[in-house]
């Protein structure tokens, strides 16, 4: 059984007890490099992807009904994870500027071009988490390299919807990135 | 002019998404549609700005997904709990068996030297009725000779000194030291008899 039949077949899957360790094992990595992308934190997006599934077990009863749960894991992961991202950021802040003057101590080589990535990353996670959530999925699914058709699965949409969805994605980060921070990256 | 395309269709053409012979068919169209070609232009810019952004955010490590599964019943979280506590009971053993063992090897029966002397006849058996004294702490022994111990000094006569020097002397034969004091005109003016533990404050 191919990973995405058994993740748009919960039905069939209730007879099949190796129907979520397949899930797991298909979604889990993907989900941890998105969420690590959102949150900036391994342990952290870690924990949230494995909470995901875990609420996933509890309720796959419920779930039964439903066309793709590998999308409800996703967003349930996602939205935790903004969660997160808005929870930590005053935190984040103040560990990256300490970061960065720690590099400015020690004149590391390339130091200069560490510190701007980190503040740029900080700017990016905070339009990030005012976008929709699905916007924020899309956009990280697309940078991790996924391919429409996998976005799609994890979306629970249509795979010929992922550009468009895509383009409006993009032109919203575009936007409330320019009226926060300005043009430059 | 063939026809235009929607804006999902452009970006999906842009990422190489769209099935074989649209990507021929939209690539054919663009160099005569200005319309088409600008959009086209515009999400490109875009998605290139985008990536540049998101490109800040840390690159992502492979993930393993984890061997533990999330679909354990209730009964087997109860047991986990069980296992780990189980667990961290046995790594407290381990943690203080080490020393009980030491002390038991510490405590390890003696080898005797020489053998118990073996008495040849058993005397007899009598009971006397135990006499029991209170025993007292003993006294710290001091010396008699330097009682009463003296610390201060007497004067000799009723001038006052003002200024003078303490001079360690021997009296009765050598026997008694005593600290005089000698003023500036070099008469004694005081004396005290010292004991064992005065010189030495």
């Amino acid at each position: 059984m191919q990973p995405e039949e058994l993740a748009l077949s919960p039905v069939r899957a209730l007879a099949n007890p190796e129907w979520f360790e397949a899930l797991f094992r298909d979604h889990y990595p993907r989900l941890v490099g998105l969420l690590t992308h959102l949150t900036g934190d391994r342990g952290q997006a870690e924990e949230i992807a494995a909470d995901a599934f875990s609420k996933l077990a509890r309720r796959w009863a419920l779930l039964a009904s439903r066309e793709d749960v590998a999308a409800w894991v996703y967003r349930v992961a996602t939205n935790a994870g903004l969660d997160a991202l808005r929870a930590n950021s005053r935190r984040r802040r103040k560990e990256d500027a300490a970061g960065a003057e720690r590099l400015r101590m020690h004149e590391e080589p390339g130091a200069l071009e560490e510190i701007m990535r980190r503040e740029r990353a900080v700017r990016v996670r905070e339009v990030l988490s005012t976008l929709k959530p699905r916007n924020a999925q899309l956009l990280l699914l697309r940078t991790g390299g996924m391919a429409y058709r996998e976005i799609a699965r994890s979306l629970g949409v249509q795979p010929s919807s992922v550009g468009t969805l895509l383009a409006r994605a993009e032109r919203e980060f575009e936007r409330r990135y320019r009226a926060k921070h300005g043009g430059e990256l | 002019m063939t026809q235009c395309w929607q804006e999902g269709e452009l970006r999906a053409y842009l990422d190489g998404e769209l099935p074989a012979g649209d990507m021929q068919r939209l690539r054919a169209h663009l160099p005569e549609c200005t319309e088409c070609g600008g959009l086209y232009a515009e999400l490109e810019q875009r998605a290139e700005w985008v990536a540049s952004a998101l490109g800040a955010l840390p690159v992502q490590e492979p993930v393993v997904p984890m061997p533990r599964l999330p679909h354990r019943s209730a009964a087997g979280r109860r047991w986990a709990g069980a296992a780990i506590a189980l667990a961290a009971s046995l790594a407290l053993a381990l943690v203080l068996l080490p020393k009980a063992s030491e002390k038991r090897v510490v405590l390890a029966p003696l080898v005797q030297s020489t053998p118990p002397a073996v008495p040849t006849a058993l005397p007899p058996v009598t009971v006397k009725p135990a006499i029991i004294r209170r025993v007292l702490p003993r006294k710290k022994a001091v010396p008699s000779k330097l009682k009463p111990q003296v610390d201060y000094f007497v004067a000799l006569d009723n001038e006052p000194v003002e200024a003078g020097v303490v001079v360690r002397v021997a009296l009765d034969g050598g026997r008694v030291p005593a600290d005089v004091v000698v003023g500036t005109d070099g008469q004694p003016h005081a004396i005290r008899l010292v004991s064992s533990g005065v010189g030495e404050r």
